[in-house]
């Protein structure tokens, strides 16, 4: 398994690297002259998104934390 | 209460013994001279100065706080546990998240006091040049040391379950990438045409959280306004996420045998 994820991540690298070093020019002039993080609407969308994921994420972490707790001290006891 | 007075007695003994440490001596001494170097630039208009000034620092300020966060929330942990210093802690009637939390706290304690040394001494170079105090930089401090807080819950996530080394790695990967997720990342998805590695990039693009919302240098040094809703909703993302990465690092410090 360790294996195909090195091939898939090596692969992922150097296809990326010579696309991205051909783009490198187009990159160069989209951020200069692109929207700022704070004027885009998909950027507070996919923040929202993310916050209600975290959030969700984080109450079955803290949870998953005090059945594990519980189940530790009866253990103990 | 007592769980309060707990955390903070762990948090003070772990930012006393974080100020031992020499790599937070350097990197300090480092931002300290990158800053004050700034004031050597008279041949440019002083307008010019300001600005060079302000990106400057405000980008010293991250570096700093950044490789401080991942270099001492990494060890943290580890070091306790394979030093075997947190049996007596942990043998008391201290819960694990308690413990946790306060060496974050610490962590944090330690990160703010340098990014506000620092902090000080841009804000006295600012206020020579520009006669007042800068009330939207101070904001963008504010920002940045919120960004290098969430960088210090992934330090410590890492740290319960993998070796220092491997999880400064993993940190600094995920502050790089954090770093352009928006500005460059997204693009480069876009432009992937092999699909399994654009499938493996979608999915660290999801996992890795989104640093590059906190950068307003642009703005700052260049005077232009951020709406307010966008500064909270930024806020509630780094206070969220750095809730989550503390509490599922308490999971994963419960799990493992001690």
């Amino acid at each position: 398994m360790y294996r195909w994820l090195k091939v898939a991540t090596a692969v992922t690298l150097l296809s990326g690297m010579a696309h991205e070093v051909d783009a490198l020019d187009s990159h160069v002039h989209e951020h200069e002259h692109g929207q700022h993080v704070w004027e885009s609407k998909e950027v507070r969308s996919e923040l929202t998104g993310q916050i209600g994921g975290v959030i969700c994420l984080w109450a079955g972490a803290s949870a998953a934390y005090k059945l594990m707790r519980r189940r530790k001290e009866q253990d103990n006891v | 209460m007592l769980r309060i007075r707990q955390m903070y007695a762990i948090a003070r003994v772990t930012f006393q013994g974080n100020l031992r440490k020499q790599i937070l001596q350097v990197v300090l001494i480092l931002t300290l001279a990158a800053v004050l170097s700034t004031t050597l630039l008279s041949f440019f208009d002083l307008g010019v100065q300001v600005k060079i000034l302000k990106d400057l620092s405000l980008a010293s300020i991250l570096f700093c706080g950044g490789i401080l966060a991942v270099t001492i929330s990494v060890g943290c942990i580890p070091a306790e546990l394979q030093g075997h210093t947190a049996y007596p802690t942990l043998a008391r009637a201290v819960r694990r998240s308690d413990y946790l939390v306060g060496h974050y706290l610490g962590v944090c304690m330690t990160c703010f006091l340098c990014t506000a040394i620092i902090g000080i001494v841009f804000l006295g170079i600012l206020g020579v040049y520009e006669h007042s105090l800068d009330i939207p930089v101070i904001l963008g401090m504010g920002y940045v040391f919120l960004e290098i807080a969430l960088l210090a819950a992934v330090g410590m996530f890492f740290s319960v379950f993998l070796s220092p080394m491997v999880s400064a790695t993993l940190t600094m990967f995920v502050f790089l990438l954090g770093q352009i997720k928006v500005t460059y990342l997204h693009g480069a998805i876009d432009r992937m045409t092999i699909p399994i590695s654009k499938q493996i990039m979608q999915g660290i693009y999801y996992l890795v959280p989104n640093l590059d919302c906190f950068s307003f240098k642009d703005a700052f040094v260049h005077n232009i306004p951020i709406p307010a809703s966008f500064l909270a909703l930024v806020a509630l993302y780094a206070l969220v996420y750095t809730s989550f990465l503390v509490t599922l690092s308490g999971v994963l410090l419960l799990r493992r045998e001690v």
